[in-house]
């Protein structure tokens, strides 16, 4: 998308290895186990994964926006301008919320509140941070809804939200959103739950904002398809996870993971949706158990390249991939796997050189392994 | 292992391991009546043995009502115990109840693994399974127990004993039955929840309180769900002007405040017992009616409706055989929450002396201690004990079943 | 559709289920045995007198000749204009009566309902807020309780305690007292306990229907949405949850708790011998006055039948996504 900026010392976002669980009737869950990624000014990062891979709660995390109990972040730091959220008091991170980072949520139907208008809503998220006058606000509300596309906004701002369509309600909510003026904004697939058509409306929309603001962009979706268009950065998460993390054009045209190989392959032709069913083509090798990934690399029961290595310890740590020198050098920003076949005893040609046959329509270039050691 | 995709320990997913085992594929709403009933093509076991149990029992109200006129319907002696049982309209009523109970409960009987995966998350609740066990034992005691036991009999010289392990002044009952120690007359096992001002021991009035109580709750409730599952279903199922039709009829019905309801045709008619019992059926139908209704609605919308009714199923079949079964969980559910209330207007109904007033019902008794309050303070409080811990348990039961079978019902949750 | 429109088809609807009850009462009444009549047939046939003339004769007194619903459109009449009958046994009009008694009833009926739906809300929203807790748990037990207990037992239970051991309140009700210093708080004090019971029995209620209604939202994706705008938990409790909590429960509630109120407040009158409403009734059912039957009757059920359109009307209010078309 846009060109990532000089690897900075000091990111907007700086998430080391956050762990939050849930305590159910069934016990124990664990849905992100220890994740670390940065996140620059006016930089999108993606975090994708199939459903249950922990990125919505790992997004909602960032601001502790869990319901405690029965979740709870464990470990871990967030640090956001120079505080670490994970520890924060109550009311630094109310001020923080909404006013530094922004939250848009996937189903825009349920995210608004039924009962107020869309302008009762909008002055709520103008006024908790900004000490104006009703008038005032609602005058930056009624722009806020022209800038996110809300024609005739002066009459639409006392609409019920059960009065637009979704794609409406879905700006509605990003006006909401950037009503604080955030640094930050985190879209929790903002465009799964609307139409095809609208879908790619609400991306451009995203993106102009951004640019215009120069804000922080995490999006959390499982279409590889967006990611694709509007990302800088990539970490795929699996399972609580990250599996492989790096720029989009690493990620996408070098993938290293077996995981986001297999992704990458699922359905021909790249511009693939990371729906359950496409996520399930590539379990039909072996379909996981969820015993099964106690110990050892998640992945394993999934995996074609599993070795014994894989069953032993923790889930292997992120190494670089063959490629690493080739792109940024900088630890934040390398391409890096979390498989054992890049670790120092690995061969990462186990992996990239695997032929994967009736491989219609994707490029030659991947099979080819561009950059094999 | 990782949850879903949202918050998970939410509550709301009671599915799989959440209930430690694995649901078996089928509810006791999927319960397949057709192969229960079909084997033999209509001439099966159960439907048999149903025939049988209604023409003896008619046979047995006919001898009753006709033949044996003021004669007890059953009068023997076994070496020194005697059994002797007056049939009022009432106790047939009740025999017929506890029958359709028992055909119920057949198919429930015959499906192992359901009834254990209903009893694994029925378990949970600790209080509800207390209230079972205490529940069963009224019952018990209230059907079986008080054919063996002497009715409460007048007896004057015993008035205003004391429960055992408790003593009052001397000077309050006529005669001590117990010991009278520094002036206290003491509480003997010979009333252990001591006498009535007429010297009718509490025990055996709240024991044949519960015999009342058990009646009013399972006979009235089951008339009202029957009314209530023929209206619901057929609402739900023929839509259009008859739903609409019998939904205002509900409405009406529903806005009368029961109580006042109650209250006004006891007036009317008298107050005796089955009278009492055929008004509550009668009346209280109208909330579980709608719960039906919804129930049958959501199944309506449901494939295997529409199969049967395209195979050439005729409407009421399809309703009985197949919408029926499918909301009979709702109904359990309803029905068990309704009981106490029945139980309660009925109590409310004889504490303020519309019932009949020569019945030993808790609330009757109630009343009758009102005036000793501050001498004889158990003959209001025991019966009341009583009152309270079975309206409680009912409650705890049908909450806890509620959890069990059916957690869509519940307001919220 | 609109508003307006809704409105009008609600009032008619109430006017049309108020009618209904009118009429079935009324003829239910007409057909029932009149013990009164019973007594001078009786009386006349012990004497040695025609029974059927002084049948004929207390039927002419009474007003019942004529058809049924010649009578059924006088009596409507009569209604209307305010004649609602007159009672034999306390020798007054039935109107009277009914309003002499009215404001001991409302003496402990409006603490005990305002006490408990305030209180009730609050304390279920706050135990739906923080799920699980000791409060949570507390209350649930308390929720429990005050619906099972029967509460004309529960009343007889506390005045055992508080009037006949304790002494804190008076055992029997000053009528007198309650009449001509409604604001003492000599009159506080005989009114605490009933207000209580009452309120007991309708707290329970309230505070479980609001508690289930308040949980659907306290996970809901707007709550969390609120969350991350920057709103304080208790901005979150009374502005996000409250009213979208209000409005499914205004509809369960009106009714739930007239039905709670009016067949409560009977038996709390009895226990506590407070001269209103429902002992009026009860005296008239125990003396066979049967106009005054009819009478104390209808109040309470035409009170029900307001009180449901109410509940309409304001469900339509506060919810603004429902549709005015057909209920």
């Amino acid at each position: 998308m846009t060109d990532p900026p000089a690897a900075s010392r000091d990111s907007l976002l700086h998430v080391e290895d956050l762990r939050t669980r849930f305590h159910t009737d069934a016990g124990t869950v664990t849905a992100v186990d220890g994740i670390s990624f940065d996140l620059d000014d006016g930089e999108t990062v993606c975090l994708v994964g199939e459903s249950g891979s922990g990125k919505t709660v790992a997004a909602e995390s960032l601001t502790r926006l869990i319901d405690d109990p029965p979740g709870e972040i464990v470990s871990g730091t967030v640090r956001f301008d120079g505080r670490d959220l994970a520890t924060a008091s109550e009311a630094e991170l109310r001020a923080v919320r909404g006013d530094r980072i922004a939250h848009v949520f996937q189903n825009p139907q349920r995210a608004l509140n039924p009962v107020y208008s869309v302008g009762w809503q909008l002055l709520e998220a103008i006024q908790l941070h900004d000490d104006v006058s009703k008038a005032d606000a609602r005058a930056r509300a009624i722009d806020l809804l022209d800038r996110v596309g809300i024609p005739d906004p002066a009459t639409r701002i006392d609409d019920y939200p059960h009065e637009l369509s979704g794609g409406m309600q879905q700006r509605v909510a990003i006006a909401m959103a950037l009503a604080g003026e955030p640094d930050l904004l985190v879209a929790d697939e903002p465009t799964t739950a609307l139409d095809v058509t609208i879908q790619s409306q609400v991306l451009r929309l995203l993106e102009s904002i951004q640019s215009a603001s120069g804000l922080g962009l995490l999006l959390v979706t499982h279409d590889l398809g967006v990611v694709a268009e509007v990302a800088d950065r990539v970490v795929v998460m699996y399972d609580g996870t990250v599996m492989e993390r790096g720029s989009v054009h690493d990620v996408f045209e070098r993938p290293s993971h077996p995981y986001t190989r297999a992704l990458l392959d699922a359905i021909p032709g790249r511009d693939v949706d990371l729906t359950p069913t496409a996520a399930r083509d590539v379990a039909d090798r072996d379909p996981s158990s969820a015993t099964d990934s106690t110990t050892g690399c998640r992945f394993r029961s999934r995996c074609p390249h599993a070795v014994d290595a894989c069953r032993e310890g923790n889930q292997p740590p992120l190494h670089p991939t063959p490629d690493a020198t080739t792109s940024a050098p900088d630890g934040a920003r390398a391409h890096v796997a979390a498989c054992v076949h890049f670790g120092p005893d690995g061969d990462p040609d186990v992996v990239v050189d695997s032929a994967k046959s009736a491989d219609s329509g994707s490029s030659a270039d991947e099979s080819a392994g561009g950059d094999r050691r | 292992m990782i949850g879903a995709e949202d918050s998970p320990g939410t509550g709301t997913d009671d599915s799989e391991s959440a209930d430690g085992g694995e649901p078996p594929s089928e509810r006791f709403e999927d319960v397949d009546w057709a192969s229960i009933d079909a084997d033999g093509g209509g001439r099966s076991p159960l439907r048999l043995a149903a025939l049988v149990a209604a023409g003896s029992y008619g046979l047995a109200v006919a001898s009753d009502r006709l033949v044996a006129g003021g004669d007890p319907t059953i009068d023997v002696a076994f070496g020194g115990v005697a059994f002797v049982w007056d049939a009022t309209a009432v106790d047939w009523l009740f025999v017929a109840t506890l029958s359709v109970l028992a055909f119920a409960l057949v198919p429930l009987a015959r499906n192992r693994r359901l009834v254990a995966y209903y009893w694994r998350r029925f378990r949970r609740h600790r209080p509800a399974v207390l209230s079972l066990a205490y529940l069963l034992v009224i019952f018990l005691l209230g059907t079986v127990g008080t054919l063996f036991l002497d009715p409460p009999a007048l007896d004057v010289a015993a008035a205003y004993q004391p429960p055992v392990f408790l003593s009052v002044d001397a000077s309050i009952p006529t005669e001590c039955v117990g010991p009278v120690v520094e002036g206290r007359c003491q509480g003997t096992w010979r009333y252990p929840l001591g006498t009535t001002a007429d010297g009718k021991g509490l025990l055996a009035l709240a024991i044949f309180g519960m015999r009342v109580s058990m009646q009013v709750g399972l006979i009235a409730t089951l008339i009202s769900i029957t009314i209530a599952t023929a209206v619901g279903a057929t609402a739900a199922y023929a839509g259009g002007w008859i739903d609409e039709a019998l939904m205002r009829y509900v409405d009406i019905q529903q806005t009368f405040p029961t109580f006042f309801l109650f209250l006004f045709l006891a007036y009317l008619y008298g107050g005796s017992l089955f009278v009492l019992i055929v008004i509550f059926g009668v009346t209280g139908w109208g909330g579980i009616a709608r719960i039906v209704r919804s129930e049958a609605l959501q199944r309506s919308e449901e494939t295997y409706v529409a199969a049967a009714r395209s195979a050439g199923a005729s409407g009421p079949f399809v309703v009985w055989r197949h919408v029926v079964p499918n909301v009979s969980n709702s109904i359990v559910t309803a029905a068990t929450l309704n009981i106490p209330v029945l139980i309660l207007s009925e109590a409310a109904l004889s504490f303020i002396g519309l019932g009949n007033v020569t019945l030993p019902s808790w609330g009757q008794t109630i009343a009758a201690g009102r005036g000793d309050l501050a001498t004889a303070w158990w003959v209001s409080t025991v019966p009341g004990l009583f009152l309270f811990a079975t309206i409680l348990a009912f409650n705890f039961l049908g909450n806890a079943l509620r959890d069990a079978l059916d957690p869509r019902q519940e307001v919220g949750r | 559709m609109g508003l307006k429109w809704y409105t009008a088809r609600r009032v008619a609807w109430a006017g049309v289920a108020a009618f209904v009850i009118l009429t079935v009462t009324f003829v239910l009444l007409d057909y029932a045995p009149d013990p009164e009549l019973a007594r001078i047939q009786f009386r006349a046939a012990a004497t040695g007198a025609d029974a059927e003339t002084a049948a004929e004769a207390y039927a002419e007194r009474r007003g019942l000749t004529g058809p049924l619903w010649e009578r059924y459109l006088e009596y409507l009449g009569n209604l209307a204009t305010g004649d609602w009958g007159w009672s034999d046994t306390r020798s007054q009009p039935v109107l009277a009566a009914i309003l002499t008694a009215l404001p001991y009833s409302l003496m402990y009926t409006v603490p005990a309902v305002a006490l408990s739906t305030v209180l009730g809300i609050a304390i279920g929203l706050y135990s739906a807020f923080n799920q699980y807790t000791t409060t949570d748990y507390a209350a649930t037990f308390v929720a429990f309780f005050g619906v099972s207990i029967p509460n004309f037992w529960f009343g007889i239970v506390l005045l055992l305690l508080f009037a006949v051991q304790l002494g804190w309140v008076p055992v029997l009700f000053d009528a007198e007292l309650a009449r001509t210093r409604p604001l003492s708080l000599a009159n506080a004090r005989q009114l605490v306990l009933p207000v209580f019971v009452l309120g007991t029995s309708a707290i329970a209620s309230t505070m479980r229907y609001a508690r289930a209604e308040a949980l659907e939202y306290v996970r809901a994706a707007f709550v969390k949405a609120a969350r991350a705008k920057g709103a304080s938990e208790w901005r979150i409790l009374t502005r996000h949850v409250l009213r979208p909590t209000l409005v499914p429960l205004s509809t369960i509630l009106v009714g739930d708790l007239l039905g709670i109120i009016l067949s409560a407040s009977y038996l709390v009158e009895v226990v506590f011998g407070i001269p209103g409403l429902g002992r009026l009734s009860l005296e008239a059912i125990r003396r066979q006055d049967t106009a005054l039957v009819l009478g104390t009757t209808l109040v309470p059920v035409l009170v029900a039948v307001l009180g449901n359109l109410l509940q309409d009307l304001a469900y339509a209010l506060l919810d603004p996504r429902i549709d005015y078309g057909d209920r």
